[in-house]
């Protein structure tokens, strides 16, 4: 299975990277536990250092061309330590999916219906995911447009809506931590929400002809991050020393807006744009595990054997529509969901695992690694041209 | 009661997947994805059945924690 070159237009792809990004918000609990009132700045420290993170993926997409990750690995390290290399590219990619499977399952039981098995949650969710791959991934990506626009329109309503009840002295006092926390904190943001894009690094063959990915994956991490600021802004001042103490302090803000008995239970509105938000996030990690895992399983090294054909039409001379969804999918998906049961058993668990090993373990995979893949094809001149000539 | 729905599951799994690599008599394919489907299989089974799977996750964290000496201090 490949994905179809010239799917997606690099406007599709900015959207989507914030929309992926947008979803992880959901997760900023922990960096506002550890920088407190100084948390924002946090989105704009973390997203500079994450700029040779992404500098990184676009040089490895710029050498080998219409390749995606698992594809490049294998080109760079050769067929057997290829395959090591991109076991552990699919572990990172497959406990992404369960991590925010599970992370969708527990804000649903525990902020919209109560006493629902978690198990069902996941379950629904997954096969929400395992169907918009089956219909085409590139079609989730033209959605994400779409998906921009509601959350960020629910964004700004929320910011708006939430202004009176805004104190700006709960900003002070400013850098009053210790300076290993701003540490902690820039650190757990570029790895944490910013370097798991590097998810799409297994979409960006989709693009259409001549487009690079590095621009519209810098681009989309620029508006997320701005979006993370503002957001974190808004929750500081509206939640002041609460901040810190709530477990998602999003959602609390915007628990505050009551401007009139129609307007309030606002946060029920903002619950379905984050579900959807973590739904996106899901099936692009689920997607990206799944065709990793197809492509190195499979023979052939430029195309893989699932090039599922149906036909749409049953009459003669319609064309074949082809369905690029990876063979795996629902397999794939199975393991997401039993991996996701049994990840954590609380979410005290959960904030724990992100505060203290998460951001070292996201940078192993989503800096190191790609960074030695650049290094050894760098020493070893090893390009798309080359490769061909072999 | 867990065990039949995985079971349920699975031969859904199967019977969406499996016919197009059967027509198409890519055998090798066919082999490959039988053996994870199997072992995918197996660990529903166990988890449906209350056996408590050690998570990943955990095992990762105590690794950077204590054996990398890579981690932060939680707040």
């Amino acid at each position: 299975m490949k994905p179809q070159n010239g799917s997606i237009s690099s406007k599709d792809l900015i959207f989507s990277v914030f929309c992926f990004m947008q979803a992880t918000i959901l997760r900023s609990g922990y960096i506002i536990s550890m920088t407190r009132n100084d948390s924002w700045i946090m989105a704009v420290t973390g997203f500079i250092f994450s700029l040779p993170i992404v500098a990184i993926y676009a040089a490895l997409l710029r050498k080998f061309p219409g390749k995606n990750l698992i594809e490049i690995d294998e080109i760079i390290f050769g067929p057997v330590l290829g395959k090591v290399v991109s076991v552990l590219y699919l572990f990172f990619f497959l406990s992404l999916a369960a991590l925010n499977s599970w992370d969708l399952g527990i804000f649903v039981v525990n902020f919209m219906i109560p006493d629902t098995p978690i198990s069902a949650v996941i379950l629904i969710s997954l096969i929400g995911c395992v169907y918009s791959i089956r219909k085409g991934i590139e079609n989730l990506i033209y959605l994400s447009t779409f998906i921009f626009i509601v959350a960020v329109g629910s964004m700004a309503i929320n910011t708006i809506l939430v202004l009176k009840d805004v104190q700006l002295e709960y900003l002070k006092p400013f850098f009053r931590l210790e300076p290993m926390k701003y540490i902690q904190g820039t650190v757990s943001v570029t790895a944490v929400p910013m370097a798991e894009v590097l998810a799409f690094t297994m979409i960006t063959p989709m693009l259409e002809k001549d487009q690079k990915a590095g621009k519209p994956l810098l681009i989309g991490l620029v508006l997320s991050a701005a979006s993370m600021a503002i957001v974190m802004l808004r929750d500081i001042i509206t939640l002041g020393p609460l901040v810190s103490i709530v477990t998602l302090p999003e959602f609390e803000a915007v628990r505050y807006i009551s401007l009139a008995e129609p307007l309030t239970r606002m946060e029920s509105i903002y619950a379905v744009v984050l579900i959807v938000l973590l739904l996106f996030k899901v099936t692009i990690l689920l997607y990206a595990f799944a065709l990793g895992f197809t492509h190195m399983l499979s023979r052939e090294k430029q195309s893989l054997p699932n090039h599922h054909i149906t036909s749409t039409s049953s009459g003669a001379g319609q064309p074949l529509s082809q369905k690029s969804y990876p063979p795996l999918t629902l397999v794939s998906a199975a393991l997401v969901f039993f991996y996701s049961l049994f990840v954590f058993e609380s979410v005290m668990e959960n904030m724990d695992w992100g505060a203290t090993a998460a951001p070292f373990f996201s940078l192993t995979f989503a800096f190191l690694l790609p960074a030695v893949s650049l290094l050894v094809a760098s020493l070893r001149k090893i390009d798309r041209i080359r490769e061909v000539k072999v | 009661m867990k065990v039949l729905l995985v079971i349920i599951a699975f031969i859904g799994i199967a019977a969406l997947d499996v016919p197009d690599m059967a027509k198409s008599k890519r055998w090798r394919d066919l082999a490959i994805y039988s053996v994870i489907f199997l072992l995918v299989f197996a660990l529903g089974v166990a988890v449906a059945m209350g056996v408590k799977v050690p998570s990943p996750i955990k095992a990762i964290q105590v690794f950077y924690r204590d054996i990398l000496r890579l981690s932060f201090k939680p707040s």
